[in-house]
């Protein structure tokens, strides 16, 4: 199994083989998280492209002490960026509360809170957190992709995203309780 | 008794609590109905975040992506470019031609035939004196070789057979390196 950093010397050497040795490894967790962050297939297929296109451009900068999934992660979530920025979408400030409805999201204590995830099958629980994922603000939703369907550490996040390890950890939070929330709206 | 948090519970159910923090949780989970009921409902949410499905990955994407990364080149348009332009330039220089001195197309074109049939015609002189050029060559070629032949067999008995084994060796050992190396220079290029 080749390391990243090698692949990435190898690609930059000329070697055809070891770029698409990169793709190979990183095109389902890119799609995954493109695809959530778009919410269609299409669009995230041709956005996995670009952000390929993109990567290979910008190895040249690649500094082997980061780690490359991180590296690309970043480049993906800048692509978002650009994307909504283009599309004029009113995405969430980091640094605003975040609200649902009128009302700002209050935290449920233990115990009042109900089971919104036991009540359900695990087949029907993960079609209702897709569901719910798709109703929940860019900012907010890219943080949980990155965090429980890409399964980037904390830390990891804090690098792509260029923020505290601690507003990141709540923003996480804030946006899982915003999808267990909307779990019983959603179809 | 103060129950545990929802992003204390979560933090240690993905493994982020700090040890210290851990080990607290455990103790008070194991006394703490209402914060085990939380934590069993969080561990099922979590755990169907963590599995949702994998979006489908068309087995072409990769090739896609490396068609637009290394664009192949093809000559092919290139020789057509050249080859239309040329007709192209033809074309004008002859519209532009007959335009100018008042001529008629037509006449032009006979013209331009004719001299097409004469060119021809030289071209094939050509081909027959290039052939009888290369007989001629030949047979040059073929007396040498005799004369090669018949010096190397007075050489032969000047010098030992093991002199003349020898060089005979290190000529196709030349021989052989050369054609290796051209045959490196034939595969060397691009990965498959």
């Amino acid at each position: 199994m080749h390391d990243d950093n090698a692949l990435v010397r190898r690609t930059l050497r000329g070697d055809k083989r070891a770029f698409e040795m990169i793709i190979n490894r990183y095109q389902q967790p890119l799609l995954n998280y493109l695809g959530r962050m778009t919410g269609e297939r299409e669009l995230a297929l041709d956005f996995t492209q670009e952000v390929f296109l993109k990567v290979y451009a910008s190895l040249p900068s690649f500094q082997p002490r980061y780690k490359f999934s991180t590296w690309l992660f970043k480049i993906a979530s800048n692509f978002m960026i650009d994307h909504w920025r283009k599309k004029k979408v009113g995405a969430v400030s980091l640094d605003q509360p975040v609200t649902d409805g009128d009302d700002s999201y209050m935290i449920q204590v233990p115990d009042d809170a109900p089971p919104v995830a036991k009540a359900y099958e695990l087949t029907q629980l993960r079609k209702r957190i897709e569901a719910a994922l798709a109703r929940v603000p860019e900012s907010l939703r890219e943080l949980f992709v990155l965090r429980h369907v890409n399964e980037f550490s904390y830390e990891e996040i804090a690098e792509i995203k260029g923020l505290p390890v601690g507003t990141v950890k709540n923003r996480v939070f804030q946006a899982k309780e915003l999808v267990r929330g909307l779990l019983g709206d959603a179809a | 008794m103060n129950h545990l948090r929802p992003e204390e519970i979560d933090l240690w159910l993905e493994g982020a609590a700090a040890p210290s923090a851990a080990a607290r949780m455990e103790e008070h989970l194991a006394d703490c109905a209402p914060c085990t009921a939380v934590r069993e409902d969080r561990m099922a949410f979590l755990e169907a975040a963590r599995s949702l499905p994998d979006l489908e990955v068309p087995s072409d994407l990769a090739a896609r992506i490396l068609v637009r990364v290394f664009p192949r080149k093809s000559r092919l348009p290139g020789t057509l470019f050249a080859l239309s332009g040329g007709l192209a330039l033809l074309v004008f220089g002859g519209l532009a031609y007959a335009l100018a001195t008042g001529g008629n197309l037509a006449g032009l074109l006979l013209g331009a035939g004719k001299s097409s049939l004469g060119a021809a015609r030289d071209l094939s002189l050509a081909l027959i004196k290039l052939t009888k050029l290369t007989v001629l060559s030949l047979t040059l070629l073929a007396r040498f070789a005799g004369d090669l032949m018949e010096g190397m067999g007075r050489l032969g008995s000047i010098f030992s057979p093991e002199v003349y084994a020898a060089g005979l060796l290190i000529t196709l050992a030349a021989v052989s390196a050369f054609f290796l190396g051209l045959r490196r220079k034939f595969d060397h290029g691009e990965h498959p």
